[in-house]
């Protein structure tokens, strides 16, 4: 015999709601419009140390051929596909709503666990050039965006471009910068961080490259800059009046140790602790460290 | 009214099965008190396995009863079914003076009398075994579509629920213009 869930007292149904797993508490919220309000209620939170956002659920999406993969993290992993009008859960149990298009189950999911945007939207090789304008509208805004290394060059460029506004940090996989693409145009972008990632092309940057930079923090995995380059970079700073507000660059790669003399060579410095210190007349400053890769960071 | 007495077997564990022992520690008399639900049975229960209930653990802090008074008057739970109140008992029981378990495997499977077994602790405020409950209530719905929780779970559509509220405006309405004319009336 059923049972009127509905009739039990609140407390109880919240209860009851925070019990379930991630993916019933969703086929919960998709009853009516009451459990979806009665699930958003509950604001599901978590403790989860590996996240940087902790006491929220985390919400990766990753953009397939023709589905989007959700994978939400509690921090046990729950995934799901959504396509079309259908949800499909994990044992290939599929579930149509008619009425639902792909931006209607992404706002739903977003909605029922009280978030604004996902934390992960991740972008893989099969997924269309055609359907990235289709994310935009569907997503309008993530924590990371992720550009998987095995992505066309092609994708990698227009994702970049088209995503990266909507986007608080992107993370590339793929060096796409060896001939054509000048890298000063990523560098120019009004982001707040920007991590390069391939280990196989290491990204080659310039002293110009780096002038050019707006992003607030550039991580590079595998960067690669000379220390001529370095050094023209911190003598141009040191004359020109460019300000740097809250800029970072870090650079990372274990196969050279970074060389102080050719670093530094014309430009005066002090140590202060473990940090080379510049002054400019302006009364700027820069603090950097070196060893096997460099941390710049504008004071 | 009809008076079986239980709970006594599980309390009968507690006391002293060694002389030295208890001569070392004199032993305090535990104190009991009694319960019944719709059917009237009455239940003895031991004050320590009703701590787990914090609406009963009140009402004997207030009210400050002696045993013969508790044997009296036997708290009533009219809103309680007679064998879900002994399912509550048996589990206070089991539980008392115990640290306990992450998962109670005693519970009911029959979804009727879970349903009635969160009801009765939710009023009973016994906290453990809510939690228990409602993760057994949540089990019901494991890995189920939309549509089959709906049908176990008698959830009405978007329809259904607007019909509802319609109804519900419909009748409050009426009775705000019964209301008015009755007041109309009285006046004139």
């Amino acid at each position: 015999m059923p049972i009127r869930i509905l009739s039990l007292p609140v407390k109880d149904l919240q209860y009851v709601i925070n019990s379930m797993d991630v993916i019933d508490s969703i086929s919960f919220s998709l009853c009516s419009k009451r459990t979806k309000n009665l699930v958003k209620a509950s604001n599901r939170k978590i403790d989860f140390l590996r996240y940087p956002r902790r006491g929220t659920l985390h919400i990766f999406a990753q953009v397939r051929e023709n589905f989007i993969r959700f994978n939400i993290s509690t921090p046990e992993s729950h995934y799901f596909n959504v396509f079309d009008s259908c949800i499909e859960f994990a044992q290939g149990k599929f579930w149509r709503k008619p009425e639902f298009t792909i931006g209607d189950w992404v706002s739903h999911i977003l909605s029922i666990f009280n978030k604004s945007m996902v934390d992960d939207l991740v972008i893989c090789d099969d997924c269309p050039i055609f359907f990235v304008d289709n994310v935009k509208q569907v997503f309008r805004k993530c924590e990371e965006l992720r550009i998987r290394g095995n992505c066309s060059r092609q994708l990698t460029n227009s994702t970049f471009f088209k995503l990266a506004p909507i986007s608080e940090q992107v993370n590339i996989g793929s060096n796409i910068f060896e001939d054509e693409n000048d890298i000063s145009k990523f560098m120019s972008l009004n982001l707040k961080t920007l991590i390069f990632d391939d280990f196989e092309n290491p990204f080659r940057l310039t002293a110009g490259d780096l002038m050019s930079l707006n992003i607030e923090e550039v991580l590079m995995g595998t960067g690669n800059i000379s220390e001529r380059e370095l050094n023209r970079f911190l003598k141009l700073w040191m004359k020109s009046n460019h300000r740097f507000d809250r800029k970072k660059l870090i650079t990372q790669h274990s196969r050279v140790k970074y060389k102080e003399d050719q670093i530094f060579k014309g430009i005066k410095f002090e140590i202060v602790h473990e940090y080379y210190l510049l002054k400019r007349e302006d009364g700027k400053e820069l603090r950097a460290v070196l060893d096997y890769g460099f941390q710049i960071e504008f004071l | 009214m009809s008076s079986t007495e239980q709970g006594t077997s599980s309390a009968a564990p507690a006391e002293p099965t060694t002389a030295p022992e208890s001569a070392a520690a004199p032993e305090v008399p535990e104190s009991f008190y009694y319960v019944h639900g719709k059917d009237k049975v009455v239940h003895k229960v031991s004050a320590g396995a009703l701590q787990h209930s914090a609406l009963i653990h009140g009402m004997i802090s207030n009210l400050g009863y002696t045993e013969e008074q508790a044997k009296a008057n036997p708290f009533p739970f009219e809103n309680i079914d007679g064998d879900i109140l002994q399912m509550v008992v048996d589990w206070c029981n089991q539980h008392k003076g115990k640290p306990t378990p992450p998962e109670d495997t005693n519970l009911p499977k029959q979804k009727e009398k879970l349903f009635d077994l969160v009801l009765a602790v939710n009023y009973l405020e016994i906290k453990e075994l809510l939690t228990y409950c409602c993760k057994q209530v949540a089990m019901m719905v494991k890995g189920k579509s939309p549509e089959e929780i709906r049908e176990i779970w008698m959830i009405p559509t978007d329809a259904e629920d607007e019909a509802a509220e319609k109804e519900a405006k419909k009748r409050a309405g009426k009775e705000a213009a019964g209301e008015t004319a009755a007041a109309a009336g009285d006046a004139k």
